[in-house]
């Protein structure tokens, strides 16, 4: 579809830069933490890794066995500023937020009244949603204040 | 209670006995003079009598001896009477008072105008009105699909025996064309629907035969199951917060694996987006549920499973076995989850911190009794928890020493569709709600399922092509994707390839494309409040190439729940911030005014279409 954010990021421009790693390493980093923080949950995901450059951010993909694909964003500053899941089941998000699991444990008993619905939180330092159905689950959080400059938070998807 | 008649011959006895006890007092009176005078004398007939209460009796007097004749009535030296003794008019036609008094004996005296004393005096004891049995039979009002059985009871008020007689249509018993109905009120359908359908079940009163209570019940296809959308338990409290908008409920019947022991549990929401039966622990009262069949591995460690849902809320349990009967299909051996199971309080640690959000383990939280997923799947993990690989968020557990660690589960363990386990009508279901209207007019039925007053909103009819009530005739049939997904959803000129699903289980269109980024959120409540309702005109393509349109929209929630409706189909709500990529996440609304089919993964699809990933036709 066409950006209507004015962000000047489309679809297109994020197939364009490439695949620098394949492999089957355990490596992760956490929203808000540096990249370097990449192996302390290495245990957690195993798969197929795929590091991935695009203008403005460096993109880390991890593909497990059940199909799931977890990705994390980073900042030209080396902090992960989003992370994004997909797949049949919801990953451990303690493990893949950090610090900002308290935010999610603050907010998701909040959204009282909803049955079956996404999960929205949206503040200043945390936005996130989670939704899907049994089979397919999908969600995405980032922390609006470490997203680089002129970068649409539609990069985290 | 009858009132107590008094005889002719004893009325006539007790006049003498008492007159002349009148008479006796009255000569024992002396004048001043000492002379002993004739005094008058008034005697009252009948002298002693029971009357029901609000009916009347007349009284005779007859002046003995006096100067005048003239004769005043009164009860309870009140002249005339009152309202609470019972009135008396001048000519001694006594009327009991509407409510016995107390104590409810009164005196009527006749008393002459030239001496008051002594006077005829008669005792009245006022009874009970006889009380009509009333008879009364729950529930008023409900379905069973052909061949199955519905439980009736009746209480009967106001007699010694409670014994009734039941009938069919003015049968008593019934007849195998009506169904038949038992002495205790079993009505059993017969397989073949009557004509017409619905059917008048009558409880007599054997006490009075005149006093009878009656029930009407639909017999429908012995492929369907009723449909509620009532608020759901927690709701009718006159807490809002506590409704539950748009809920599809539906009754199941679940039973120890070939057994009769059986239990109706109800307010089970159908849900589309999920695969499984999953029952509260405490929804269970009569059957057992550590005598289902225990499911296990081969070192006879009982299968846990950590369920989640999209809003992180999440819910842990043992799975058993069971005979899940639902409208009139039965799967005889079909694995669920028992959820809020006191045997394993704790959840694995790793389904604590899956599980985010509010722990679906009571009826508090969930809203229901359970859960009938009917998905496209056929299990719940599939392959994905059968080949010994684990990964974040796998669902499946065994807990040696109380010790929870993930475990494969093969696919015949895991918790399954139990339409799949159907003897017949296995491939799919077909949802079919009434169109309602839009905001402000409730037309579905939303009183708590309390088992009387219940009328159905819609079916849930099992099987997709195999009966002559699920055929599905030109409606078009979408292919789904690799994720159960529509493949492209097109919203005004923007078409999402994010993805997008049909979702029962979801109370409310969760849409937050960029069109609807300038919707209001609602202030007090999580849904889309727009001024003005929002046009949400969708191309719904299938993974086969077929496409279609949905005219939907979104209205002002606060509107919509000030109804006091429980069914709405313009409730919306955000399914992200707004982004491009957000999802469509079509819940209930889309289901009014539809029939729906919902087609299973590995089944045929109708009309030749490739389905591997299942269908939807509508």
């Amino acid at each position: 579809m066409e950006d209507k954010h004015g962000w000047g990021l489309g679809r297109t421009v994020w197939a364009i830069l490439f695949i620098l790693v394949l492999g089957t390493a355990p490596a992760w980093a956490v929203l808000g933490e540096p990249e370097a923080s990449v192996s302390a949950d290495g245990q957690f995901l195993r798969g197929q890794i795929r590091d991935e450059v695009h203008p403005g951010y460096r993109l880390h993909q991890i593909t497990d066995a059940s199909g799931a694909v977890v990705r994390e964003y980073v900042s030209p500053a080396g902090k992960v500023f989003g992370v994004s899941w997909q797949g049949p089941f919801v990953p451990n998000l303690q493990q893949l937020l950090g610090s900002y699991f308290t935010y999610l444990q603050q907010y998701a008993h909040s959204q009282t009244g909803r049955h079956g619905g996404p999960l929205i939180i949206k503040n200043g330092n945390f936005v996130f949603s989670s939704g899907g159905h049994m089979g397919w689950r999908h969600g995405h959080a980032y922390v609006p204040s470490l997203l680089p400059t002129n970068l649409s938070p539609e990069v985290v998807q | 209670m009858r009132a107590r008649k008094v005889s002719p011959g004893a009325l006539a006895g007790l006049l003498v006995v008492m007159a002349g006890a009148i008479f006796l007092a009255a000569c024992s009176t002396t004048s001043s003079t000492g002379n002993v005078i004739p005094l008058p004398v008034v005697t009252i007939s009948p002298v002693s009598a029971s009357v029901q209460a609000g009916q009347p009796m007349q009284f005779t007097a007859t002046v003995v001896s006096s100067t005048s004749t003239t004769i005043s009535w009164s009860v309870n030296n009140v002249l005339g009477g009152n309202s609470t003794l019972g009135t008396v008019s001048t000519t001694g036609l006594y009327m009991a008072p509407a409510a016995v008094p107390n104590p409810p004996t009164v005196t009527v005296a006749a008393t002459s105008s030239a001496e008051t004393h002594p006077y005829g005096a008669a005792i009245v004891t006022i009874t009970a009105p006889p009380v009509s049995p009333t008879v009364t039979v729950t529930p008023t009002d409900t379905t069973t699909p052909a061949g199955t059985s519905a439980q009736f009871s009746a209480s009967v008020n106001g007699a010694a025996s409670t014994a009734v007689t039941w009938s069919v249509n003015g049968v008593a018993g019934g007849s195998s064309t009506l169904g038949m109905i038992t002495a205790s009120g079993l009505y059993t359908a017969p397989s073949a629907l009557p004509s017409p359908p619905t059917v008048v079940v009558t409880a007599t009163s054997q006490a009075d035969t005149s006093q009878a209570a009656s029930a009407t019940l639909e017999v429908t296809a012995g492929n369907t199951a009723p449909l509620y959308v009532n608020l759901g338990p927690n709701g009718n409290t006159g807490n809002p917060a506590t409704n539950y908008y748009n809920g599809l409920f539906t009754t199941v019947t679940v039973c120890l694996p070939a057994t009769q022991n059986c239990q109706i549990i109800p307010n089970i929401l159908v849900d589309t987006g999920s695969v499984g039966l999953r029952i509260l622990d405490s929804a269970f009262s009569t059957v057992p549920v550590d005598e289902l069949g225990i499911i296990q591995d081969s070192n006879g460690n009982q299968i846990q499973e950590c369920v989640q849902f999209g809003d992180t809320s999440y819910a842990w349990g043992p799975i058993f076995y069971a005979q899940v009967e639902v409208g009139g299909e039965t799967a005889t051996s079909v694995p669920i989850q028992i959820l809020g199971d006191t045997t394993f309080v704790v959840p694995a640690s790793s389904c604590l911190s899956l599980g985010i959000g509010p722990n679906l383990d009571n009826v508090a939280t969930l809203g229901a009794n359970g859960i009938l997923g009917v998905g496209t799947e056929v299990q719940d993990c599939g392959l994905n928890c059968a080949g010994g690989a684990t990964f974040s968020g796998y669902p499946y557990y065994i807990c040696p020493s109380n010790v929870c660690q993930p475990a494969p589960v093969p696919l015949v363990q895991q918790v399954a569709n139990p339409v799949a386990f159907f003897a017949k009508d296995n491939n799919g279901v077909e949802i079919v709600l009434p169109s309602i209207s839009v905001t402000g007019a409730p037309t579905l039925p939303f009183t708590k399922p309390d088992g009387s007053g219940l009328i159905p909103a819609g079916q849930l009819i099992f099987g997709v092509g195999t009966e002559s009530n699920n055929a599905v005739g030109s409606a078009t049939v979408y292919a789904l994707n690799a994720n159960g997904n529509f493949p492209t959803i097109v919203f005004n000129g923007d078409t999402h390839t994010s993805d997008g699903f049909l979702d029962t289980g979801s109370n409310a269109l969760y849409v937050s494309d960029p069109t609807t980024l300038g919707i209001v959120n609602c202030s007090d409540n999580p849904y889309y409040c727009p001024a003005t309702p929002l046009p949400l005109d969708l191309t719904l393509e299938g993974a086969n190439g077929s496409s279609g349109m949905a005219t939907l929209s979104i209205a002002n929630a606060d509107d919509l729940i000030a109804t006091g409706s429980a069914a709405f189909n313009d409730l919306g709500g955000a399914s992200g911030e707004g982004l491009s990529t957000d999802y469509f996440d079509l819940g209930l609304p889309f289901f009014f005014g539809n029939s729906v089919f919902v087609g299973i993964a590995g089944t045929t699809a109708p009309a030749s279409v490739s389905a591997p990933n299942g269908y939807y036709a509508f």
